[in-house]
């Protein structure tokens, strides 16, 4: 099964999604974490995300980049947190270059991984951050990211058996 | 009249188009450049009203008290939904959020359905 979540920042979507994956696991659980720490606000944010997994049983892979990297285990269930820095990453890239179609390249790779999960009998929960709906107007820079995350948004909405949207903890089925 | 709001690129035009069976033809977009009295019957879908809204904002208008609700009452309307951030620090931009609540309460008031659209899926709120 895969399952696709969203919401507001802040909500309990890492929680909800935890707990989804330990619900339907099919055996092995991961962790995809897929932050790249800049400062030390971001280690904190990972430490804390560390610890508040402890004890849920998740091996954690590092993979901030490519989900094709993951090529073992794929009967496992996986938890990807979040579309949002897979996005992020593959579009500014640590080398200081942008990458305009990011969203669609996370796509591809994203659509290629569940068909390895399905074909394996694995599942899959992943994250994404509602960042759409506010009134600030911003450059062409962020107006792309914010394009090409709700390109991902949607089309995984679409791929995915289960689509929730977590609003302070409550929990809406869309799909 | 029908309402479709959502965020940014939450493929509500697509939903639109899909759900009530209508061609790009019969699809009218807000710019700059047009008017809403502009919106003939040949016209199913007016996308991206907020594009109108934002143009009167900046002219000093209030787009509520502007808006022809009887010309538009068979028209499906399409709105970005931008009442959810923190309040913009611009004057005008912070007007054009307050203007897009009044404007799509009305339109909502007038709707005989109301529809939230959220990664491409939709939800009859109304």
């Amino acid at each position: 099964m895969i399952y696709f979540i969203s919401g507001g920042c802040k909500n309990g979507k890492s929680y909800y999604a935890q707990q989804l994956a330990k619900k339907h696991n099919a055996g092995k659980m991961y962790y995809v974490a897929t932050m790249i720490p800049h400062d030390e606000e971001d280690l904190a944010r990972i430490r804390r995300h560390i610890s508040e997994r402890d004890g849920w049983g998740f091996e954690t892979i590092e993979e901030p980049l490519k989900l094709s990297n993951i090529t073992e285990n794929l009967d496992g269930s996986y938890l990807v947190d979040s579309l949002t820095a897979l996005v992020q990453n593959n579009m500014f890239r640590e080398d200081g270059s942008f990458v305009e179609d990011a969203g669609h390249l996370v796509f591809r790779e994203l659509e290629a991984f569940i068909k390895k999960l399905r074909d394996n009998g694995g599942n899959a929960v992943f994250v994404s951050d509602y960042i759409y709906s506010d009134a600030i107007f911003y450059d062409e820079m962020v107006e792309q990211y914010k394009k090409e995350l709700a390109y991902v948004d949607r089309k995984l909405a679409e791929l995915a058996d289960q689509v929730y949207e977590v609003c302070y903890s409550n929990i809406k089925e869309w799909k | 009249m029908v309402l479709i709001f959502g965020g940014a690129y939450q493929g509500k035009l697509e939903y639109a188009m899909k759900e009530f069976n209508i061609g790009e033809e019969q699809v009218f977009t807000c710019t700059s450049d047009n008017l809403l009295a502009e919106v003939g019957p040949e016209f199913a879908i007016v996308d991206k009203i907020e594009n109108w809204a934002w143009e009167l904002t900046k002219a000093g208008k209030r787009p509520v008290e502007e808006i022809d609700l009887e010309a538009l009452k068979d028209k499906i309307i399409i709105a970005r939904d931008n009442s959810q951030g923190i309040v913009p620090l611009d004057e005008d931009e912070r007007q054009f959020r307050e203007d897009m609540g009044r404007l799509l309460m009305a339109v909502s008031k007038n709707s005989d359905k109301v529809i939230r659209v959220f990664c491409g899926l939709g939800e009859v709120i109304k």
